[in-house]
């Protein structure tokens, strides 16, 4: 019955799971928590320059609005931008009091591997590297633009919408954030 | 999918980013947030109604249609206390004056609207003034009955002194028609009836413009027309308490009409006589 019923949750849409949820059933969160909770953590662990402390306090901030505001969901517009618009805001009120400054940070602590063999594995996490590392890099605009996009799988017209720009702005800063981003991709690209 | 996801490098990002992107939140994290929703769950589940009607809901449900009675009951209030209310007493005449002036200069503004303004303010002063005109009637209605009370002797003094001009005039009229006449004429061909005016001036004891007290000017003609007239002054003299002139009238009356058996002078006068003036030898 569990399990039928869990199937069931996987198969609805994040919509009617919050939905679900919103109307008491207890189940429908946790399918919609799994769904979701990587990509919004690592949201804000790369615009957070990989602090893990304050990245989870985020974190958890904004699936607990979420949370005491299920009464008012309406199902309006795609439930992933609902959940990254109150992330933008948390994050934009977190800079504001922190009177954000772009640190520098280091990965090698963070960087985890599972390749078996030790030269594998060292490429993983040499190319991980990279990537955060210029991603970390990019200007603001632009890395909310990119993590947007790939942690939250959303359009430009939602990335727009979230952001408050119009679409053909943020197509422009996706650009501008790939061309930016192909430094860090040129080795890459040899070496796969 | 749009044409920026057909771009090669960014397929190549993409397929790295997400290779790179395996980081999770702590279990601990889940744990409680999980923990979260579901406690949020089971306390709304027991705020739920027999019904099955959110108590929250069930509240708001009624606030708004509590709110809109209570400003109805609120207004309809004001609306009788304000309808039930007597009006100012005291109209400010003067402001609303400014007001209709300084709406009249301003042809500008919405005449509708001032021409209603302007009659409601207009009828307002209309029943004010008429409300201060009858409170000033009031006012002087209870002054004079004040006066009147402070002093009661004004209302007789009044009442004496027309009297005294209404008999100075019949008098005066009376001797011009005498005048007129043979007096020796009319003193002999004039039959004496005295038991008869003696009693009719004696019932006139308490002088008064009326026809039952008045004295019957054809019987006293009969007797002596200028004698009636001096009796009807001596009446009028003691009446106004003035002494000194009817002692006089008086005295010159007896010069001329003797105390005898036919006296026809009054009671009163007769009695007054008596009092106040030695008694002159009786004649037959």
């Amino acid at each position: 019955m569990n399990s039928f019923s869990n199937n069931n949750l996987d198969d609805l849409s994040d919509e009617q799971l919050m939905i679900n949820y919103r109307d008491g059933q207890a189940a429908a969160f946790d399918a919609l928590y799994e769904r979701h909770k990587g990509g919004l953590y690592r949201y804000f662990l790369r615009q957070l320059n990989n602090r893990a402390d304050i990245s989870s306090e985020l974190f958890q901030d904004v699936w607990m609005k979420l949370i005491n505001a299920r009464h008012k969901y309406q199902p309006s517009a795609k439930f992933t931008t609902y959940l990254y618009h109150l992330a933008h805001k948390r994050l934009i009120d977190h800079w504001r009091s922190e009177k954000h400054i772009n640190e520098q940070v280091e990965y090698e602590d963070t960087l985890q591997s599972n390749a078996s063999e030790p030269h594998e594995a060292l490429q993983q996490m040499q190319t991980k590297l990279q990537i955060k590392q210029a991603i970390a890099e990019l200007p603001e605009e632009q890395r909310s633009a990119i993590l947007l996009k790939e942690e939250g799988a959303l359009s430009l017209s939602e990335i727009a919408e979230i952001t408050g720009v119009n679409r053909e702005t943020v197509k422009s800063r996706l650009r501008y954030a790939v061309n930016r981003l192909k430094g860090a991709l040129h080795p890459l690209r040899s070496v796969s | 999918m749009s044409e920026f996801d057909q771009d090669k490098d960014y397929q190549l990002l993409h397929k790295k980013y997400q290779e790179a992107s395996t980081e999770v939140p702590a279990a601990s994290i889940d744990a409680s947030i999980l923990q979260a929703a579901h406690r949020a769950v089971e306390s709304t589940g027991n705020e739920k109604t027999t019904s099955g009607m959110d108590t929250q809901s069930v509240k708001r449900s009624w606030f708004v249609p509590l709110s809109y009675v209570a400003i109805l009951v609120v207004s309809l209030s004001v609306v009788m206390k304000l309808a039930l209310e007597p009006p100012m007493m005291e109209s400010p005449v003067y402001e609303t004056s400014e007001y209709i002036a300084e709406e009249s200069s301003a042809p500008q503004r919405n005449s509708v609207n001032g021409t209603a303004v302007r009659n409601e303010i207009m009828t307002q002063d209309m029943s004010a003034q008429i409300q201060a005109e009858n409170l000033q009637r009031k006012i002087h209605a209870s002054q004079r009955e004040k006066k009147v009370a402070q002093r009661p002797m004004l209302q007789k003094q009044m009442q004496f002194a027309a009297e005294e001009t209404k008999a100075k005039a019949r008098t005066k009229a009376r001797v011009d028609k005498l005048a007129e006449k043979p007096l020796v004429a009319s003193v002999a061909s004039a039959p004496v009836e005295s038991v008869t005016v003696q009693n009719q001036l004696a019932g006139a004891g308490d002088y008064a413009d009326t026809s039952a007290n008045r004295v019957q000017s054809d019987d006293v003609e009969s007797v002596n027309e200028l004698q009636k007239l001096q009796i009807e002054k001596m009446l009028v003299l003691l009446k106004l308490k003035k002494f000194d002139e009817l002692k006089q009238v008086l005295i010159d009356y007896r010069k001329e009409y003797p105390l005898n058996e036919q006296e026809v002078l009054p009671e009163k006068l007769r009695n007054w006589e008596k009092n106040n003036i030695s008694q002159p030898p009786h004649t037959k």
